[in-house]
């Protein structure tokens, strides 16, 4: 009994403050005594205060709407139509509907994205030519729907979609709008000056013109979109579409780029890698300085700014400077054998783990599932998705 | 001299080139545009009788820069400060089979909608965002430029309206013997009507003003806003072998659809 009581005295129990919790519905912090699993102090205490759910934006009844239309990419909202649904959220009165119509699938939460009705067409297939369906889908809409406004990204598809539906449907039309108020709009009219005008029917949006950080969440009703109109295209015959070749093409048109830091010294397993993977190759400074890379691929402040989907770092620590040139990359993905590297807080997921180790890992499973695809993998004979 | 008056439609085989001035961003000058020049360099790549079009207020040193590109001459329909430039282009393009014209530039203030006027007006198909065309006979097989390098292939029957990319590969000249010998034809056109006015001319902030939500907090959840990091990271693997790891690397990859296979 002594012994014990001097052993029990001698050692000194230690509780690490910062210890892990998890956070209950009630908003409790709460320990695990052994546990692993949870949240440690910041986190937690970050999570704390944004734990209360938004409220919905208006519960209804709707007697106008919004209606956002967007292509979806890769079965996500691009940057700039989640932009026009966040100005349409905004400038909706508690009478209006926020209605998003999507070319393509789309598992985005639309709801959180401050959308009230989504329609969302499924099969639409990006890869075909097809301006005059889409745009008499619009019009089928614009039917049903009888909208106040249109908005639109102003961008590649998107920028083309509204113009030719605004033509076709003789709306007035406001492309290019570079900063939207209450009731009012501005479209540059020259390097100094703007055009001030009242909202338009239809309404393609610039970059940045509206925030996406909303208070309030949509009703987010899904719905059965009504079907692509069978139209021809009178006089011009689609003979079918390529992907860019992602180790020619420019870094900052790359939609898929796996980049190498000082972590990296096998280049050319990294490099094969890259080539199974259909990725486009980048660097951090470190990485070019070194001369394991070509100016070309370096990626960050003094290098390229890249607008990826997909943004994969081997090795890479993630200097304030490297994390500036991928601030526009939607999916971040690290690799790294310091899990309290800056490059962590940024990624989405990360994996601590041996650069060199992974790499053979992972270029293993991507042959396995190439070899058991078959003839599927070539990817010149497949359509852009 | 002649005097001004509309242009007639002119032969059927023709390549009609339309051009225009731009404002160039620093300067602020009138200059051409580089798309419109990469138009009427890839007009000319065909060897085919083409002439260029304009309408508008383009000054001759404007003219010049694009008859330097290698094109004999340039006619320039004269219409008044509003006016609705597709209108006063269509009556001298109903015979032209094939019409080509730039797109939109990055940094330039167009909206891009005279391609798409000019093929509803003519009641005719438009393919925008062109890189390159084969003549294939009476139909043309053109490459269209899509986002992330991709490229589309269309066979497109006259008469068409293309849109020419910026992009399009092709080495711009400037030949002075050219922009001195063209020749600038005046003409004024037709019942041109004009266009309601965009708005109103106001000069712009210094900086835009983000469309934001009004979000009302307390002044404590303001002060943890502040202090709060934006972002806490994502999901951290750190426990299981390379194999686990490497899979669920590749199914993130997967479920974002990120990867073609």
């Amino acid at each position: 009994m002594k012994n014990m009581a001097a052993s029990e005295h001698s050692a000194v129990r230690r509780i690490d403050p910062r210890r892990p919790a998890i956070l209950t519905p009630a908003g409790l912090r709460r320990i695990v005594l052994g546990s692993s699993e949870g949240e440690r102090l910041a986190a937690g205490r970050g999570a704390s205060h944004q734990a209360a759910a938004k409220a919905v934006r208006s519960a209804g009844p709707f007697q106008t709407c919004i209606v956002v239309a967007t292509h979806a990419e890769r079965g996500a909202l691009t940057d700039g139509a989640r932009q026009a649904l966040a100005a349409a959220a905004i400038l909706a009165s508690p009478h209006t509907e926020v209605v998003v119509a999507v070319l393509g699938p789309c598992q985005d939460d639309l709801a959180a994205l401050g959308a009230d009705r989504a329609l969302v067409l499924d099969g639409y297939d990006a890869g075909r030519y097809a301006p005059a369906a889409s745009v008499a889908w619009l019009h089928q809409l614009h039917a049903a729907l009888k909208p106040a406004h249109w908005l639109l990204a102003d961008e590649a598809a998107d920028g083309q979609l509204g113009r030719r539906f605004a033509i076709v449907s003789g709306l007035d039309l406001a492309c290019g709008v570079a900063e939207l108020g209450a009731d009012s709009l501005r479209v540059p009219a020259s390097t100094h000056d703007d055009w001030l005008r009242p909202h338009a029917p239809v309404m393609l949006l610039a970059r940045n013109v509206a925030s996406t950080r909303l208070p309030f969440v949509g009703l987010g009703q899904r719905e059965a979109a009504p079907p692509l109109p069978a139209l021809q295209e009178p006089g011009v015959e689609d003979l079918g579409s390529q992907p860019g070749d992602p180790q020619t093409l420019a870094l900052e048109e790359a939609d898929f780029i796996l980049a190498a830091g000082n972590g990296v010294a096998d280049v050319p397993l990294f490099q094969t890698l890259a080539r199974e993977m259909g990725a486009a190759v980048g660097a951090s400074r470190v990485a070019v300085d070194d001369g394991r890379f070509t100016r070309a691929q370096q990626v960050g402040a003094t290098g390229k700014t890249v607008t990826a989907s997909g943004y994969m770092a081997l090795g890479i620590s993630g200097a304030v400077q490297h994390l500036q040139g991928i601030k526009d990359c939607r999916h971040v993905i690290a690799v790294n054998t310091d899990a309290s590297a800056p490059i962590v807080r940024r990624a989405d997921l990360t994996v601590v783990e041996d650069s060199a180790v992974l790499m053979q890992e992972l270029l293993a499973l991507v042959r396995a599932i190439k070899d058991a695809s078959g003839g599927d993998a070539q990817p010149s004979a497949k359509v852009f998705p | 001299m002649s005097f001004p008056q509309p242009f007639e439609g002119s032969a059927a085989d023709e390549i009609a080139v339309l051009v225009g001035a731009s404002v160039h961003p620093v300067s602020g000058r009138p200059t051409r545009s580089r798309a419109d020049a990469t138009a009427v360099t890839l007009a000319l790549s065909l060897a085919r009788p083409m002439r260029l079009l304009a309408a508008g207020d383009m000054p001759e040193a404007v003219a010049r820069d694009y008859l330097a590109l290698g094109a004999p001459r340039l006619q320039l329909q004269q219409t008044g400060p509003e006016a609705d430039i597709a209108a006063a282009l269509a009556p001298a393009l109903r015979q032209t089979r094939w019409i080509l014209t730039g797109t939109r530039g990055e940094s330039e203030q167009a909206s891009g909608l005279l391609p798409l006027r000019l093929g509803a007006l003519l009641g005719r198909p438009v393919v925008t965002d062109v890189l390159a065309i084969e003549p294939d006979g009476d139909r043309w097989v053109v490459t269209q430029a899509l986002p992330k390098g991709a490229r589309r292939r269309l066979r497109v029957s006259a008469p068409a309206v293309l849109a020419i990319s910026a992009a399009a590969p092709v080495t711009l000249r400037h030949a002075l013997a050219d922009a001195m010998s063209g020749r600038i034809e005046r003409g004024t056109a037709a019942g041109a009507s004009s266009l309601p006015a965009a708005g109103q001319r106001v000069p712009r902030a210094k900086h835009r003003k983000l469309l934001e939500a009004r979000t009302v907090q307390s002044g404590h959840a303001r002060m943890l806003g502040a202090i709060d990091s934006p972002s806490t990271g994502g999901t951290v693997l750190r426990s299981g072998s390379v194999h686990t790891k490497a899979q669920a690397l590749l199914d993130y990859l997967r479920a974002h659809s990120l990867v073609q296979f």
